[in-house]
């Protein structure tokens, strides 16, 4: 299997989901006061979803990391895009500063790990974005590949040079 | 946890069921595969007072391997389901069968360290060696918008971060699961070759090839008469066979397809064709963990 890293510059807005969902100003505050946020993608025309794991990865996170906070970008129920394949569809992160991307990249290997006990042999890929926030700036960090290779293809790779 | 289980051998229930497994796993490896679910109905009942024992005695742990174990003992029932239907020639339906001990063999490792495993990695190897035999290679996995689930420990939503379950972890002896109540949206199936669920099999409709054709390859290793408890390994050779049709015509003769044409002209293409042609090799038994 190959992993794929992409990262792009990007300029991520939430307003047309917000709008949609009439979504609360204390949900809207979360991508500037919580450390990591999942959030949703647009899916069709009109309509917004969060990856099939988003909350079993932010309860995962909760329960392995106390010392940051996790959330999720909605005010209450969400809606979960559901592909019933064993690849890990893994949510869209927000992350608030770039100096918590190896906190993140942790974590996601650690929830890998607690996915695949018990598959050890089996192939798995995992999808995950990250979006981080920098000064004035923002990248989103793409990785779509070998679950078991995630992490290390992040270790060999200079986070600060992205 | 199922080294974790046997720990309580003081208990009588847990004695009994090592005794009942013994003698299924004695079963299945001397190729005995009537009333294949027998053992298991008998036990059934010591698991559920497990159970109350570590609920009384506020012992999650050992409620939680009381079911990993209970997996553990269905899946040499279901082997032995699943070698009889290879046995009978069921082909078709041996393929659930397989899946099901795939699942189980999964679950266990799950909750289980891969050093005390006891035999389960080799009769993973094993089955893989099984599944490679079917004709299937691709599977269905569809895609859908689920707008409401609910937990089945706690009946609250899924969607949401009140319930504290995780997806497939135990708790108090049970499994949480999803349980999916509304789907918004059927975005439609898709084709993989790794999917969640291999029960969901992708067959070509409009082929004519009749299901001795399909399980060709499975029915010839099972004429073998290996005992099933064998590893082996299949080497597949591709060798290039003369067309008996064709063994008697000459390269200026006129083809025999009755196009008016040299055969040297016209279908000298098909003289040989390509066959796959299979050597099974087999290897160690497995051996069995007897408690
Ligand atoms: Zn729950
Ligand atoms: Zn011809």
């Amino acid at each position: 299997m190959e992993e794929k890293i992409k990262v792009i510059n990007s300029n991520t807005s939430f307003s047309e989901y917000f709008e949609l969902e009439s979504i609360s100003d204390n949900t809207r505050k979360k991508l500037e006061t919580v450390d990591f946020v999942a959030v949703p993608a647009k899916y069709g025309d009109n309509d917004f979803c969060f990856a099939q794991e988003t909350i079993e990865f932010i309860k995962f996170c909760r329960q392995n990391d106390t010392h940051h906070s996790y959330d999720i970008l909605a005010d209450a129920d969400i809606k979960v895009r559901s592909l019933h394949s064993f690849d890990i569809w893994a949510p869209i992160i927000w992350i608030a500063t770039e100096i918590l991307l190896p906190i993140a990249i942790n974590v996601v290997g650690d929830f890998i790990k607690s996915k695949l006990k018990g598959r050890e042999k089996e192939n798995a890929n995992i999808d995950i974005t990250m979006i981080v926030k920098r000064k004035h700036e923002e990248k989103t960090i793409h990785y779509s590949g070998d679950a078991k290779t995630f992490k290390e293809t992040f270790e060999k790779i200079d986070l600060n040079k992205m | 946890m199922l080294k974790y289980f046997i720990e309580y051998m003081n208990l009588d229930q847990v004695k009994s069921i090592c005794v009942a497994i013994n003698s299924m796993k004695r079963k299945l490896q001397s190729g005995d595969f009537i009333n294949p679910m027998q053992e298991f109905e008998d036990v059934e009942p010591m698991f559920q007072e497990i159970k109350e024992i570590a609920v009384k005695t506020k012992n999650e742990r050992l409620a939680n391997a009381q079911y990993v174990f209970k997996e553990y003992f269905l899946l040499f029932c279901e082997l032995r389901n699943y070698f009889n239907k290879l046995k009978i020639k069921d082909y078709k339906a041996s393929w659930d069968k397989l899946q099901d001990c795939f699942d189980i063999i999964k679950f266990v490792g799950k909750f289980t360290n891969e050093e005390n495993r006891f035999e389960l990695p080799s009769l993973y190897d094993l089955l893989l060696e099984y599944e490679a035999l079917y004709p299937y290679k691709l599977f269905c996995s569809s895609e859908f918008v689920i707008e409401k689930a609910t937990c089945s420990i706690c009946g609250k939503s899924v969607l949401g971060l009140d319930c504290p379950h995780i997806k497939g972890e135990l708790y108090w002896g049970e499994p949480c699961i999803h349980k999916i109540e509304k789907i918004k949206y059927f975005q439609g199936v898709a084709l993989v070759a790794h999917p969640e669920n291999k029960r969901c099999i992708m067959q070509v409709v409009d082929d004519d090839i009749t299901d001795d054709e399909k399980f060709k390859k499975l029915d010839d290793f099972i004429g073998l008469n290996l005992p099933f408890l064998q590893m082996f390994s299949i080497n597949s050779k591709i060798e290039r066979k003369m067309d008996v049709k064709y063994k008697n015509v000459g390269r200026n003769d006129i083809c025999p397809c009755g196009s008016g044409k040299k055969f040297k002209r016209c279908c000298i293409s098909k003289l040989y064709y390509q066959h796959i042609k299979y050597s099974v090799t087999p290897s160690k038994k497995i051996e069995l963990f007897y408690f």
